[in-house]
């Protein structure tokens, strides 16, 4: 094993004799790390009492990519990025400011959290349905609609083109996609958000969560 | 003491339909030893244009995605659009 661990029990000082491997700790608790199968390089501060594992290290932290338990009691995944966002429209042009077009993520177990701001650079007779593609993990194709297949988005939208009047925007990730669709709600039947509204300049502000099957 | 840095395409995944997720690490390094790794995300779905993506991904995806492959993500795509059609005409 290379760069494996060893618990220390609860011996703060004396040996440990094991396939004809010496070393003494001095950590209550401590772990030691292997250099390869017979040699102990490093004691390092982390300790485990058989209750808890406790990391000490600044700098450091307990890594899990992409481990893929099917144990729902597991935390298999965690990872912090970025993702671009690109915009679709029916009818005209929206163009995302390539200096705004970054969002970020963290990805917790199954679950996809995002946020951030675009900023619209060009927006040339927008007419129709429009979306924003780009979203760093697919949403989930299982479950069901009701309760995860169709999560909503809040999304926040500054100096349109014209009033969204009725209504309050919102956008919503379908199932098996990377798209935010853009549609109004709070009126009697949900409709698409018309591109319309969007003018050069307009902002828009996303924050949300979706799971994905990853 | 010398600085480094590399962009990579450290993970893909297929999924059941086909879509490729791609992670690419941006690394930093001094004198060989990881300071920092960013990660940047995007997702292919079968048919896209792989055209400026890693070999490997590009290579991932010419044998990934099958003609059929593509033809059942076409009528997944079909299907999920009358959905949200069919959403916003409530």
């Amino acid at each position: 094993m290379s760069n494996g661990v060893r618990f220390f029990a609860s011996q703060p000082v004396g040996n440990w004799n094991a396939a004809a491997i010496t070393w003494s700790g001095s950590t209550a608790n401590g772990l030691a790390t292997y250099g390869d199968g017979t040699d102990i390089v490093a004691e390092s501060t982390a300790t485990y009492d058989g209750t808890t594992l406790q990391l000490t290290t600044s700098g450091g932290g307990l890594k899990m990519d992409g481990l893929n338990s099917s144990n729902a009691n597991t935390l298999d995944d965690y990872e912090e990025g970025t993702f671009d966002v690109t915009a679709t429209v029916a009818s005209g042009t929206l163009t995302v400011d390539t200096n705004r077009d970054t969002l970020k993520y963290t990805k917790i177990g199954n679950r996809v959290f995002i946020m951030g701001q675009i900023e619209f650079t060009t927006a040339s007779t927008p007419s129709g349905a429009w979306s924003l593609s780009g979203l760093p993990f697919t949403n989930t194709n299982t479950g069901t609609y009701s309760v995860n297949k169709r999560p909503n988005i809040a999304t926040g939208i500054s100096t349109p083109a014209s009033d969204i009047d009725p209504g309050s925007p919102f956008g919503w990730i379908e199932a098996n996609t990377t798209v935010i669709t853009m549609a109004v709600g709070g009126i009697a039947s949900t409709a698409t958000l018309n591109a319309n509204h969007i003018d050069t300049g307009t902002h828009v502000f996303i924050t949300g969560q979706y799971v994905c099957d990853s | 003491m010398a600085l480094s840095k590399t962009v990579t395409c450290d993970r893909m995944e297929v999924l059941e339909m086909g879509q490729i997720q791609v992670r690419v690490a941006t690394v930093l390094t001094e004198d060989g030893v990881e300071l920092s790794r960013a990660f940047h995300r995007h997702v292919l779905e079968p048919g896209d244009d792989t055209t400026g993506e890693d070999d490997r991904v590009a290579a991932v995806a010419a044998a990934a995605w099958t003609p059929d492959v593509i033809a059942h993500w076409d009528a997944i795509r079909t299907e999920r659009q009358a959905l949200m059609d069919a959403s916003l005409a409530e």
